[in-house]
């Protein structure tokens, strides 16, 4: 993500020389996923458990439907997710309930069979959103005229803040690889120390959709735009960051990167098994705004 | 440093003999009074000659009072013979003048014809800038580096991929020198051409093993690339219009036979040819490279000459206001040359070498990011060679190195708040001393032994870190933290570097050689990606990056067939590396001041077999080139701590090079190139979070699978203008087709979702994109000319 300009010009030169072809792949044995991204905005919290399939299967991956699944709260509040189909576990809370608060300590325990898994994750602090900003931008390499948007907010005070800016258009998720905006203090990475700053440009500009080929689009009078910013781990934000760069590294064409594996937070308990994802509990802070 | 200096001093009061004569000068080119490198003067009577060195000087020791015949001979030149009473000591400087003949042959190697079989260098190859000039092109550009990959041993791992690799090595282990000074970029438009003119360029060598102890700093090879002095006879003028760069050079006597200069320019036109189709808003975006390359010398007494040399380059990329991008090299290099006798050669090199590159992003005062990075350094490299005797030349000589590195200057402002998110710059000194000796044995033998010893000083000011230990292949967190002050030493390594090379001539026509070298390598380019990019940085070996080292053995059988019509060469290798550096699974790179907890230490080894047959005369000529090599790493962290291939292990590798002399006016060439596919890691399943399909690598084998074959044929053609006596303008036309079956070579395969935005729980499909970054025919013209 450093080499954003980077990556535009080799697409610019090379983007003209790709084509599709077969390859046979090695394959190796499924591994258990666990997809847990909990936060304390929506009612409804989803967990879904499945196994891993080879890379060219183009289906959904099987759901594991005989798990037991509890979150716990170090307040003492447990709560069982309940199997609804094909590996998503549910549990729905009450109007003016959420599963905790900023400061609150999670643990989710998984038993499939006689196996069990368990991963630990804080409700960490987000930072308000202190506005959302509607412009008009010229015509320019990499940029059509229009209006675009940036969202402005202050990384607190302290190195180690991360944060998953995400945002919809419509009420549709932009989420293309392009589209993953990631923060750690107001910065790309942890490298470069940006603590206690206003999110630096690049950051607060990726809330806009982007075509398959990283350029932004322009909004249309009367697009509703929404941003919401979640306060995720450090774990969460090293395995966002490598997936991010994994997804975006078959852009980099000359430049890519040697295929590196995501590393997840969740572990068992009592086997060698590796369990692929994340469990991580998020706050939330958010905007939204009709495009003038 | 004192000691150092009175060694040297002390090695200079080596020179006294007596009953015996010198007979010494310079051998030079009658046309443009470029010295010859590589030329001999061989006294037919006693059967022994000399060779002259990088500036042309050659010296040769008799008995006093004899009178001898001598022949001066370069490949491609008059010989000239004559008989000379060596009394005393002889000054002799001679000019030889190119061969008239009725077609022009193509000289393959501007060396004595047999040199390949009686010399003791093994592993080297010397292309002659008229060579690389017949070549096919790509773009009409001739290339230097690109040529180079025709050798084998020789390898890239894909078109556009600056730098080169050799016997295994990385593109940072190889010492490109231009007079010199050490480049540490050789590219423009990342890899598609090289910096170098060609007009301005007089010799390149390469050595890939047996390399002499006076060079060192690096694993892999040198490259040690010779610009021309200048025409010091009369005006030449050189310049050819292609599709991407236009070139001219001028060079001239200043004062006649006593100095003269060239200048050579550069420039890419892209960006002027595309402005008028550009709209308003964006001419301010471009892209363009230019180089500019020059040289002077001056001659002030029989015994001194000074040389000054200086290159500067630079590519730049805009897009509007938005974002800027450019980077370049510049070196300057002062040389004198100074006789202290006839039997001692002496030269003193001062150069400086800069390569830094910028970005900016945007130009609003209150939200912009500027970033500037760059190594600079400093050296002072005495020399000497001593002609002990017709069979001892003894070189020795040290050399020290300044080294600041600045690894990254950066400003952010956001929304008017200033943030320095800048990393302190390093500093280091490396020094080296060295002596050899190039001894014939006896008829047959012929070795050269020496010992390089050389330093390195890490030094402030600056931070140094002490790490955590941390599981292979995970980041390692600071423990603790040192403040240092200028000069003040942080880390200090030293290293012993035997190099050892021997030659057994089996008979007129062939030999046997062999070779060992040690080699220290104390500064690395810090790059994980498949192609080096622009804004890698260069970073010493500290308190945490030990010294990169290598031990390369090789063995060859050296061939000359049919009256040195054909050449043959065969030889094999092995060579180990240790403390290779490796990286973390996403590491962080840039601007980040704990870089070092992302680092990896491994080994790697190489071997393989290199075979060249290569025509050198008649009207068809060239080579055919064979490697079959293996390149592999061993990182604890990185696949399961075993051996794997590394990015660029190439199993097979075949070129063919041809050219042939049609006719007065037409010459033909063409290069076909066959290289077994290059290791890649692929994944082997994929898994969902949060909607998005992630490629995992099950098994953890890097570089698991091989892309396919690539292959290639090149051709070309020169249509040669009429050369007759006074006239004054000569032109030629070059045509070329790059890619002549419209291959496409993948130089790269990824994976991705194909529809790259994915909606909730619906099947996203997987594929396999193939890379080919030439994947069509590139046809081109040139034009060519020359004034004097």
């Amino acid at each position: 993500m450093k080499n954003y300009y980077l990556i535009l010009i080799a697409i610019f030169l090379f983007a003209s020389c790709e084509d599709t072809i077969d390859v046979n792949l090695e394959e190796s044995d499924p591994q258990i996923i666990v997809d847990a991204w909990l936060d304390n905005n929506n009612q409804r919290q989803e967990i879904r458990i499945s196994k891993s399939l080879p890379y060219f299967t183009n289906e959904i991956t099987p759901g594991v439907e005989n798990a037991i699944v509890i979150v716990k709260n170090n307040n003492g509040n447990e709560y069982q997710f309940a199997h609804e189909a094909n590996g998503l576990y549910v549990y729905d809370f009450n109007e003016n309930e959420s599963i905790g608060a900023i400061g609150d300590s999670f643990e989710l325990n998984i038993a499939i069979d006689s196996k069990n898994y368990f991963a630990n994750a804080m409700m960490n602090r987000v930072t308000p959103i202190d506005s959302l900003v509607q412009e008009y931008r010229d015509d320019e390499v990499f940029t059509e005229d229009g209006i675009y948007c940036q969202v402005f907010a202050r990384d607190f005070d302290g190195l180690g803040d991360s944060y998953w800016i995400q945002s919809y258009k419509n009420g549709q998720y932009l989420n293309r690889p392009f589209e993953i905006n990631i923060a750690y203090d107001a910065g790309f990475d942890s490298g470069g120390e940006l603590d206690g700053f206003v999110f630096i440009y690049p950051i607060r500009d990726l809330i806009n959709e982007t075509g398959d080929d990283g350029i932004p689009i322009q909004w249309e009078v009367g697009d509703i735009i929404t941003v919401e910013i979640h306060s995720i781990s450090n774990d969460a934000f090293k395995f966002l960051e490598i997936m991010r760069d994994q997804l975006l590294n078959s852009y980099n064409t000359i430049f890519a990167e040697p295929l590196a594996n995501t590393v997840g937070n969740i572990y068992p308990s009592n086997s060698e098994d590796t369990v692929l994802g994340v469990f991580n509990v998020s706050a939330v802070s958010s905007v939204e705004q009709v495009i003038e | 440093m004192r000691h150092y200096f009175t060694f040297l001093f002390a090695l200079i009061g080596f020179s006294m003999f007596g009953q015996e004569a010198t007979l010494n000068g310079y051998i030079r080119d009658a046309n443009s009074g470029e010295t010859l490198i590589g030329a001999t003067a061989y006294i037919t009577e006693l059967g022994i000659g000399a060779t002259s060195n990088e500036y042309g000087f050659y010296s040769i020791t008799v008995a006093n009072g004899s009178s001898y015949t001598i022949e001066f001979a370069y490949l491609g030149f008059q010989s000239k013979v004559l008989n000379l009473d060596i009394i005393d000591d002889l000054r002799f400087d001679i000019e030889l003048s190119e061969e008239a003949t009725e077609l022009e042959e193509i000289v393959i190697t501007a060396e004595t014809e047999d040199k390949n079989v009686t010399n003791i260098e093994m592993s080297t190859n010397k292309l002659d800038v008229s060579t690389i000039k017949k070549m096919p092109t790509l773009l009409g550009e001739v290339e230097i580096i690109r040529s180079l990959q025709l050798l084998p041993g020789v390898t890239t791992v894909g078109e556009g991929a600056s730098g080169f690799n050799v016997r295994g090595g990385s593109i940072d282990q190889n010492l490109v020198l231009l007079d010199e000074a050490p480049v540490f970029n050789s590219s423009h438009l990342f890899g598609f051409f090289s910096v170098f003119n060609p007009d301005a360029v007089k010799d390149v060598k390469l050595y890939k093993a047996g390399v002499p102890s006076r060079y060192g700093g690096r694993l892999a090879s040198i490259l040690d690339v010779r610009m021309k002095e200048g025409n010091n006879k009369k005006l030449e003028v050189n310049g050819g219009i292609g599709f991407i760069f236009s070139r001219l050079s001028i060079e001239a006597p200043i004062v006649k036979d006593k100095a003269s200069f060239i200048i050579a320019a550069r420039r890419s036109y892209i960006d002027v040819l595309a402005k008028p189709f550009l709209s308003d808003d964006n001419q301010n975006s471009g892209l363009n490279f230019y180089d500019l390359t020059f040289k002077t010398n001056y001659k002030f007494s029989e015994k001194d000459r000074i040389f000054l040399s200086a290159y500067l380059g630079r590519d730049n990329f805009q897009f509007g206001e938005q974002a800027g991008f450019n980077w370049g090299n510049s070196t300057g290099t002062l040389r004198w040359n100074h006789l202290f006798s006839e039997k001692l050669f002496a030269n003193l090199t001062f150069y400086y070498s800069d390569y830094d590159y910028q970005i900016k992003f945007f130009s609003d005062p209150q939200n912009k990011f500027d970033w500037n990075a760059r190594i600079v350094n400093y050296s002072l490299k005495p020399e000497f060679t001593l002609y002990l005797n017709p069979r001892n030349i003894i070189r020795y000589g040290g050399q020290s190195i300044v080294y600041k590195f600045e690894p990254g200057n950066a400003i952010g402002i956001s929304e008017g708040e200033v943030r320095n998110f800048g990393l302190t710059n390093k500093y280091a000194i490396e020094s080296a001393l060295y002596v050899e000796n190039e001894q014939d044995i006896s008829d047959k033998i012929k070795i050269n032994y020496g010992l390089r010893w050389s330093h390195f000083n890490y030094t402030g000011k600056g931070e140094a870190f002490t790490f955590a230990e941390a599981t292979p292949g995970q980041r390692r967190e600071v423990l603790s933290s040192q403040i240092y002050d200028q000069w003040e030493s942080i880390q200090t390594y030293s290293n012993f570097e035997p190099r050892f090379a021997i030659k057994y001539q089996v008979d007129a026509t062939s030999s046997l050689k062999a070779s060992y070298n040690r080699m220290a390598q104390y500064i690395q380019l810090v790059s994980n990606t498949t192609a080096s990019t622009p804004v890698d940085i260069w970073t010493p070996a500290s308190n945490n990056i030990k010294p990169q080292m290598s031990d390369q053995y090789a063995l060859g059988y050296f061939n000359n067939l049919k009256d040195n019509h054909y050449e043959f060469s065969s030889e094999v290798y092995y060579k180990k590396m240790y403390n290779s550096v490796d990286y973390i699974d996403a590491a962080d790179l840039i601007l980040n001041p704990y870089l070092e907890g992302d680092l990896l230490e491994g080994q790697g080894r190489a071997y393989g077999l290199e075979l060249l047959m290569k025509k050198n005369k008649g009207d068809f000529t060239g080579w055919f080139s064979y490697t079959l090599a293996r390149t592999e790493r061993q990182t604890i962290g990185i696949n399961k701590g075993n051996w794997y291939p590394s990015r660029f292990d190439q199993t097979h590798k075949l070129t063919f090079n041809g050219f042939y002399e049609l006719n007065e006016k037409w010459s033909l060439s063409s290069t076909l190139t066959v290289i077994s596919g290059t290791p890649i890691t692929f994944p082997t399943s994929r898994f969902e979070q949060q909607g998005y399909v992630i490629p995992h690598n099950g098994s953890e084998n890097r570089n698991n699978v091989r892309v396919p074959l690539y292959h290639r044929l090149d051709i070309g053609a020169t249509l040669k203008g009429k050369k007759r006596p006074g006239k004054k303008w000569y032109g030629e036309w070059v045509f070329s087709v790059y890619n002549l079956y419209s291959r496409k070579n993948p130089f790269a395969i990824y994976f991705r979702p194909e529809e790259s935005r994915s909606a909730g729980m619906t099947a996203v499909k997987t594929e396999a994109i193939r890379l080919s970054v030439i994947g069509n025919f590139i046809p081109s013209v040139s034009y060519n000319f020359k004034f004097n």
